[in-house]
């Protein structure tokens, strides 16, 4: 799966690059209140959904073997994530 | 009942579990906070290409928190999740229908007299139902 990578306060987060409608500058919330971004990079998806972050790292196989569900113990407080990806030393959120 | 427990420090406090929950003990330098999370959870970490909860207990017992980079990782209902700790102290057998009962604390099976101190036996029922949303 290709996913885009980005960061949002420093934290590496991935989106799987089907969802991704086009990345702009411009005004929109931050992806988790209360992550705060430092720039007006934003992501617009195909559903509708746009948040800023702070820089767009990347564009990246992910290997589908790779992928892992959200740990039960943080599923409650994260509706936010789909899965949990690794690529080398990263540890992935994907939205 | 008699059982083999890991004896484990936090600060000055000395904690157990049962050893048959213990995964192993590993030194993490590289962990991902994860937003909206509760202050118990540090974040998540890569084991084996397996994501793993880093818990401060300190945030769920009253003790001291943990200041270096090393985790307890135990496995209870088929999760696995990490205690980050200062030490693993040893490995004794231990009668847990002993323990002094523990009143003030839901999240400890009570405690035992260990060279002289207190030490709490971590009741992971407990934590982890807490941690679940069980209760």
């Amino acid at each position: 799966m290709k996913v885009l990578i980005f960061k949002a306060s420093d934290i590496h987060f991935a989106v799987p690059l089907g969802d991704v409608l086009k990345i702009d500058q411009g005004e929109a919330p931050p992806l988790i209140s209360p992550l705060k971004t430092k720039k007006p990079e934003r992501i617009v998806l195909n559903d509708g959904r746009k948040f800023c972050v702070d820089e767009v790292v990347d564009i990246a196989e992910l290997d589908e073997d790779s992928l892992r569900p959200v740990p039960k113990l943080l599923a409650r407080f994260t509706p936010y994530l789909k899965g949990i990806g690794f690529l080398n030393d990263l540890v992935l959120l994907i939205i | 009942m008699r059982q083999k427990i890991v004896l484990f420090r936090i600060g000055d406090s000395i904690f157990s579990v049962v050893v048959s929950n213990v995964v192993e003990v590993l030194r993490v330098s590289n962990i991902t906070k994860v937003p909206g999370t509760p202050d118990y959870i540090i974040g998540l970490f890569n084991r084996l290409g397996e994501p793993i909860v880093a818990v401060e207990l300190s945030a769920l017992i009253p003790t001291e928190q943990a200041s270096g980079d090393m985790f307890l990782v135990v496995e209870y209902r088929n999760e696995k999740f990490a205690f980050h700790i200062d030490d693993v102290v040893e490995l004794i057998d231990l009668e847990l229908d002993d323990l002094i009962p523990e009143e003030d604390n839901p999240f400890v099976l009570g405690r035992f007299i260990w060279g002289g101190k207190p030490a709490a036996v971590i009741d992971l029922d407990a934590l982890f139902k807490k941690m679940s949303g069980e209760i």
